[in-house]
């Protein structure tokens, strides 16, 4: 009885192609972006009328919650991003 | 082939001018199609731009906010023209104490003078006096407030509206404080 190695799902390593993945990893940055902009468009706004209304107290957690969002859209811009062309992990040296 | 195709071929119908500025083309070269197409790279910049754009006016309108609540000021009293001359269930539109702090006075049915901030609580629509309703209506988002207290009576608004003390003083009707009230943390 013979025993083969087991089959990975999707691609086989030779017709893998280059891009695996990066596309959706660029695509999901993108979208994770809007949706933080979106995020704090609603943190504004609330700010706004927060301020208008003098509720001196809704403002901290709302800057706080702006912060967050933003520190969250540097990490996905800086440190959040699809590996190399050219390697398969990002644990793996150009080649 | 279609690459090149799409290169070359325009976008825009501005195919008049395209021949109009051909000719400048050449010493200046500029791609209008190029300049309209956005790549990702480019979205993704914008977009944390944009973040970090909505993260500064956030803590700027807070910390404003905030330091124009804090702030204790001493006003000068200040006789309001024509208020004399109100009649009873009217209202009269005067400034205090800044030209920009606009109020409304209120002279009730019973002749009392109430005078209060214009700016609605809710989003800082001015406020106007119904006199068939007796109370302070603000029509951007349906908000009222009393004639006699400046409380909310319905609608949006959060808190009460800011309330001017007047008095009269020979024979004059002058504002001599006005309150923020509601924003007690």
């Amino acid at each position: 009885m013979k025993f083969r190695p087991a089959k990975s799902v999707g691609f086989s390593s030779p017709n893998r192609p280059v891009s695996r993945g990066r596309r959706s990893v660029a695509q999901a940055r993108l979208a994770l972006l809007v949706m933080i902009n979106i995020a704090q468009m609603w943190v504004l706004a609330a700010a706004v009328e927060a301020g208008l209304a003098h509720e001196v107290g809704h403002l901290l957690p709302l800057c706080l919650a702006s912060a967050v969002c933003f520190v969250i859209s540097l990490t996905i811009f800086f440190w959040w991003k699809p590996v190399g062309i050219t390697k398969r992990s990002i644990n793996e040296p150009e080649s | 082939m279609a690459a090149s195709e799409a290169t070359t071929c325009p976008t825009s119908d501005e195919l008049d001018v395209r021949r109009a500025t051909d000719s400048h083309q050449t010493e200046f070269p500029y791609n209008r199609d190029a300049e309209s197409e956005v790549t990702r790279r480019e979205f993704c910049n914008f977009l944390v731009l944009a973040s970090g754009t909505f993260f500064v006016g956030t803590v700027g309108f807070s910390a404003k906010s905030a330091f124009d609540a804090a702030k204790e000021r001493v006003l000068a009293p200040a006789a309001i023209e024509g208020a004399e001359n109100l009649r009873p269930g009217s209202s009269l539109n005067f400034s205090y104490p800044r030209p920009e702090d606009t109020a409304i006075l209120v002279r009730t049915s019973s002749g009392d003078f109430r005078a209060y901030g214009q700016k609605c609580t809710h989003l800082s629509c001015p406020v106007y006096y119904s006199k068939e309703h007796k109370r302070l209506e603000c029509p951007c988002h349906e908000g009222g407030f009393s004639e006699a207290t400046g409380e909310v009576l319905y609608g949006p608004p959060p808190r009460p509206l800011d309330k001017i003390d007047v008095e009269l003083r020979d024979g004059k009707v002058v504002a001599f404080n006005r309150e923020v009230r509601g924003n007690e943390v």
